[in-house]
């Protein structure tokens, strides 16, 4: 029997009356790196925020067997780009999933510079955030999200606008912190071919959920018709 | 010293608003605690209790609209601004005849402050700046990504609240000092001058303290020997740090030390 971390029944949800999502049914395995694909629209934002709690859904159920969750939503390094904090002050609200009112111990501050030299940034810990690279910010979120130790890391499109190298190597730290951390990773991107690499489980969600299994069935089964349909409709 | 007391919670309570684009909230809710002020008056009820009372139910009910509407936030604001005023205007002008300082209350004035009013404001903004102190991180967590804050399970909008609450309680005592027209510019100036000259959170939140009680003591004796009203005094105190930091004196980058 596998251990499930989470499983989404039936689930429904609309704005101003129009459905983003419908009937959306899967589960997932602990340890498991899910990539959710799908076009603009598609309600892949929708979903993450339904699944950590930010939304609530209009019908269908959630379950998840953890409380341990980390969140980083779209377009976070241009939203946090003039905040005047430093790359350890942000990385230390992490900490708060723990204690909200407590104060930080010396062993939390342990925490932190684990957190920062996982994601090689721990040399950079006193800058303002805002002097740092975009691949460098969107690693100082990763490191946020994981310093609370979390069973659960959930990512939006983290890449936007930031170089292919640099993408490149984000997806591997993820790859690498679902790996030797065993964190269930669950990533939405519009781009493919990034994630293909790292990724266990693969889903493809146009307000319905028309796929998820493994990367290579999805290749064979979803990905050709796609591009097929999209030459047909030029 | 209660000039020093906003000096110092305004800041603090600011740089929350300031940092969640929500500069305008406080300028709205000392707005609409105008229809308090009058209400109170005519009722016979302090204007202190009156105000605060008016900027909960004002700061609440943006906080309430902006989440429930489409609009945008200063939409809100501007509305509801303008109703607490209109809803004072048109009390006033019912109440013709009823002998009141008005101007006290749109301008400020530190010597209407007497040892019962001191009273109140230490009994409000103590506890302002305790519970500050104490839900700083929470506070400090909503203000960076609400979202986040909530997938990690934060009760964001009873912070929210909170935030309204405090903010409420440190306009009801600015209004003492610099008036209904002046109450946001402390909450606002001295926290732009903060962020404009520091690279931590915590160095933001000190020197926008530091500017706050420097503004209020300056300004304050500036207006003593000029003769001139607080308010304007304090602010455009601040208003000349302000204009010092974005100058460039401190550092090239605007970033005041690199450590």
């Amino acid at each position: 029997m596998s251990d499930k971390i989470l499983e989404v029944r039936g689930l429904y949800f609309s704005y101003d009356g129009e459905n983003v999502l419908e009937d959306i049914t899967f589960s997932l395995d602990r340890g498991e790196f899910l990539g959710i694909i799908g076009p603009n629209g598609s309600g892949k934002s929708t979903l993450l925020k339904l699944i950590t709690g930010i939304l609530k859904p209009d019908r269908g159920e959630i379950k998840l067997y953890t409380d341990r969750i980390s969140y980083i939503p779209q377009k976070i390094t241009s939203l946090s780009y003039n905040f005047p904090a430093t790359v350890e002050e942000i990385v230390s609200l992490g900490i708060l999933s723990k204690g909200m009112l407590k104060r930080i111990s010396r062993k939390d501050y342990n925490l932190i510079e684990q957190a920062l030299d996982k994601v090689g940034l721990l040399e950079l810990k006193n800058k303002r955030l805002g002097e740092l690279s975009g691949g460098q910010q969107q690693r100082v979120h990763i490191a946020r999200a994981i310093v609370s130790n979390p069973e659960l890391l959930v990512l939006d499109e983290p890449t936007t606008g930031i170089d292919i190298v640099n993408q490149t190597r984000f997806y591997e730290l993820l790859g690498h912190l679902n790996r030797e951390m065993g964190i269930t990773v669950i990533i939405v991107s519009h781009d493919i071919s990034t994630i293909a690499g790292e990724v266990t489980t693969m889903a493809y969600l146009d307000k319905k959920l028309h796929f998820i299994g493994k990367p290579k069935d999805f290749f064979k089964k979803i990905l050709w018709p796609i591009e097929l349909e999209d030459l047909l409709n030029r | 010293m209660s000039g020093i007391f906003v000096g110092i919670l305004c800041p603090i309570i600011g740089v929350f608003l300031v940092l969640k684009n929500l500069s305008l909230i406080a300028d709205g809710m000392a707005h609409f605690s105008f229809g308090g002020i009058a209400l109170g008056i005519v009722l016979g009820i302090s204007p202190t209790y009156m105000i605060l009372l008016f900027s909960i139910l004002g700061g609440l009910l943006i906080n309430y609209v902006i989440r429930r509407t489409k609009l945008y936030g200063d939409t809100v604001i501007a509305i509801l601004l303008s109703t607490g005023l209109a809803i004072g205007i048109t009390i006033i002008s019912l109440a013709r005849g009823t002998n009141f300082n008005i101007n006290a209350y749109l301008f400020g004035s530190l010597l209407a402050i007497d040892e019962k009013e001191l009273m109140s404001i230490i009994l409000l903004g103590i506890p302002a700046i305790i519970l500050v102190i104490i839900f700083y991180r929470p506070l400090l967590y909503i203000t960076f990504d609400e979202d986040s804050a909530k997938a990690s399970g934060l009760p964001v909008e009873s912070i929210n609240i909170l935030l309204v609450i405090l903010s409420a309680v440190t306009i009801a005592i600015t209004i003492k000092v610099a008036g209904i027209l002046l109450t946001s510019a402390l909450i606002v100036i001295p926290v732009a001058t903060g962020i404009q000259i520091s690279n931590s959170f915590k160095k933001t939140l000190l020197s926008s303290v530091v500017t706050g009680i420097i503004s209020v003591i300056l300004g304050l004796i500036i207006s003593y020997y000029l003769n001139i009203a607080p308010g304007g005094a304090i602010v455009l105190v601040s208003v000349l740090i302000f204009l010092l930091s974005i100058s460039g004196l401190f550092d090239q980058k605007g970033y005041y030390s690199k450590t």
